[in-house]
């Protein structure tokens, strides 16, 4: 299929044959001798010589010429051109059996191209290499995400493009070629390239692995780094304002007046408050990237724990605390001492109106699970929203009411789920209201026995 | 109970907690000479001494933030434990953050003690005050230096 389309679109375009030799050495300094004898080597390694029609779309002319030599030494057909429209045309004209591309272009991004040539009906199929300079992990999945084949990154050897290209190129028509082979060598041949394909494929699959594994790492690494900025970044001015306001009102106190005191300690209160948000978005970042550490955890000791701490903060109370004893659970000792805080916090928060105040902590076994509830006889809620209750910054109470940032219940559900367990909520208004959750048990030798 | 005598130095950049955390060393009773270095560069003058100035003569506890500029909190921890004279001097390190890594990394480089600054005035002063007490009233480490 002789066709010698040329589509070069710069209007000073020379022939080929007149431009200087220097011009067709590689970018990597290969001289050309040399790459023309590996792309032919690589073809000729391939068992694979048929002729293909080749678009090479790339700005650079020193780039065109080179692979367009490389190309025609391989036995190939090459049209070029040097943007997006000149390409579009080209493909108009003729379909080509494969494309390289390169990504940065005078009139756009070849990547968008590539998009577009995927939704066309023509050159939906054509094998498409993408060329840039921009070979980092992100742009080269940006590629493969959108159709590309493979993608190789500047400076970059011919013989390698063209290797690579062959490669597709027979992967795509291999099966029909391969019958006017001579009926000996076919099914060697057959075994080989479906060998061959199968290694490409699963190269290709690896080389995808990879990148999506750096491109989690990053964006992990991302998370941490953004967590980090918060932690410290945004705690120091709240100290600030939290500090400077007490000691305006330690020390200047007596120049204000009652409102004027009443402002400051607004001011207290919202820095006080900021800072109990940063430090529970905190809590619910550290609970996803814990490493869980499983072990015989007892919850009711955990429990009688909390409690302690509870009365510690608030002597005045009077709470009857039921704790069954022996509860045994297989979990991570720290994440369930969280849940229980935020649960047992909350039970303690929202019976606070009480004068019979009454927490209780109990557990029953359902097969390989323990569920644990932990029940109170306060304020409860209204279960229209109970889908709520577990989004983080969802309250059910009005802040003036019931302190809290909405952040603790999330944080407990999620302790769960990475348990493999569930939690959920019962209750009613005025009726209290029982949080319960399940976590694995210890197996045969489990609590409730 | 005698109070260890000799200056303490205060490792911090952030001036706003730098005035919060000398207040609440005084409001603490604590009466040693308090100096500040701005960054790790400056605490490491302090410490090592340089052409402008000698080292520190016995100093009585650092207090030491993590994020600073030239070189961090950790950096200075470490070159400071390589010098003999400053091998058990008590740091304390008072930093905003308190991921494990901070913690662990922190103790692993001879920190005597790990505190986060609470953003609350209340609980900021009791922490710097029971830093103080601990390391200047209580504990017996100036045997030791």
């Amino acid at each position: 299929m002789p066709k010698a389309l040329n589509l070069l679109d710069k209007p000073s375009q020379k022939p080929l044959e007149s431009q200087p030799e220097a011009r067709f050495h590689d970018v990597a300094g290969v001289p050309r001798a040399e790459y023309l004898h590996e792309a032919r080597a690589a073809v000729l390694r391939a068992g694979y010589d048929m002729t293909h029609d080749v678009l090479i779309v790339d700005d650079s002319l020193t780039v065109r010429m080179n692979l367009r030599e490389g190309f025609r030494a391989a036995g190939h057909h090459t049209v070029e051109c040097a943007t997006i429209a000149g390409g579009r045309t080209a493909i108009a004209k003729q379909v080509p059996d494969l494309i390289v591309l390169d990504v940065l272009l005078p009139d756009g991004d070849g990547i968008e191209f590539l998009v577009e040539l995927r939704a066309s009906s023509s050159a939906a199929r054509v094998p498409v290499i993408l060329l840039s300079t921009k070979a980092e992990v992100k742009d080269r999945l940006r590629g493969r995400t959108v159709g590309a084949d493979d993608y190789v990154g500047k400076p970059y050897d011919v013989a390698d493009v063209v290797a690579r290209a062959t490669a597709l190129l027979r992967g795509r028509t291999g099966l029909g070629d391969m019958l006017k082979k001579d009926a000996e060598t076919e099914s060697a041949y057959r075994i080989g390239d479906a060998r061959e394909a199968l290694m490409d494929e699963l190269s290709r699959k690896n080389d995808a692995l990879s990148l999506h594994a750096a491109e989690v790492q990053r964006l992990n690494d991302e998370m941490r780094m953004f967590v980090d900025a918060v932690s410290h970044d945004l705690r120091q001015p709240l100290r600030s304002m939290a500090g400077f306001s007490e000691l305006l009102l330690d020390e200047y106190g007596g120049v204000l007046d009652e409102r004027g005191r009443h402002y400051l300690k607004r001011v207290q209160a919202g820095a006080q408050r900021m800072g109990e948000l940063v430090d529970g978005l905190l809590a619910l970042s550290r609970v996803s990237r814990k490493t869980i550490d499983l072990r015989r955890v007892r919850l009711d000791t955990l429990a009688l724990r909390i409690l302690a701490r509870l009365r510690d903060a608030e002597p005045h109370r009077t709470v009857d605390a039921r704790i069954q004893p022996d509860i045994e659970v297989f979990a991570d000792p720290d994440l369930m001492e969280s849940v229980l805080e935020n649960l047992l916090g909350n039970a303690w928060k929202f019976t606070s109106k009480r004068s019979d105040a009454r927490v209780e902590v109990a557990a029953t076994a359902a097969e390989t699970q323990i569920v644990c509830h932990v029940r109170d006889n306060g304020e409860g809620f209204d279960m229209t929203y109970a889908d709520k209750l577990f989004g983080a910054f969802e309250r059910l109470h009005a802040a003036s009411e019931f302190e809290g940032t909405g952040i603790g219940l999330a944080t407990a559900q999620r302790i769960v789920h990475r348990h493999g367990g569930r939690i959920w909520a019962q209750s009613a208004p005025g009726q209290g209201a029982t949080f319960s959750f399940s976590v694995p048990g210890v197996g045969g030798t489990h609590a409730s026995g | 109970m005698q109070a260890v005598s000799g200056p303490i130095l205060l490792v911090e950049d952030n001036p706003d907690d730098e005035e919060l955390t000398v207040m609440a060393l005084k409001a603490a009773g604590l009466h040693n000479e308090i100096l500040v270095a701005r960054d790790g560069a400056e605490a490491l003058e302090y410490l090592l001494g340089s052409e402008r100035r000698p080292p520190l003569e016995s100093p009585a506890l650092v207090i030491l933030d993590l994020k600073l500029p030239k070189m961090n909190g950790f950096q200075v921890l470490q070159r400071a434990r390589a010098v003999e004279r400053l091998r058990r001097l008590p740091v304390v390190v008072l930093t905003s953050s308190d991921t494990d890594e901070d913690v662990v990394r922190s103790y692993d480089l001879g920190a005597n003690s790990y505190v986060r600054k609470p953003v609350a005035f209340a609980a900021f002063a009791t922490a710097v005050k029971q830093v103080g007490v601990y390391w200047l009233l209580l504990n017996e480490s100036r045997r030791a230096l």
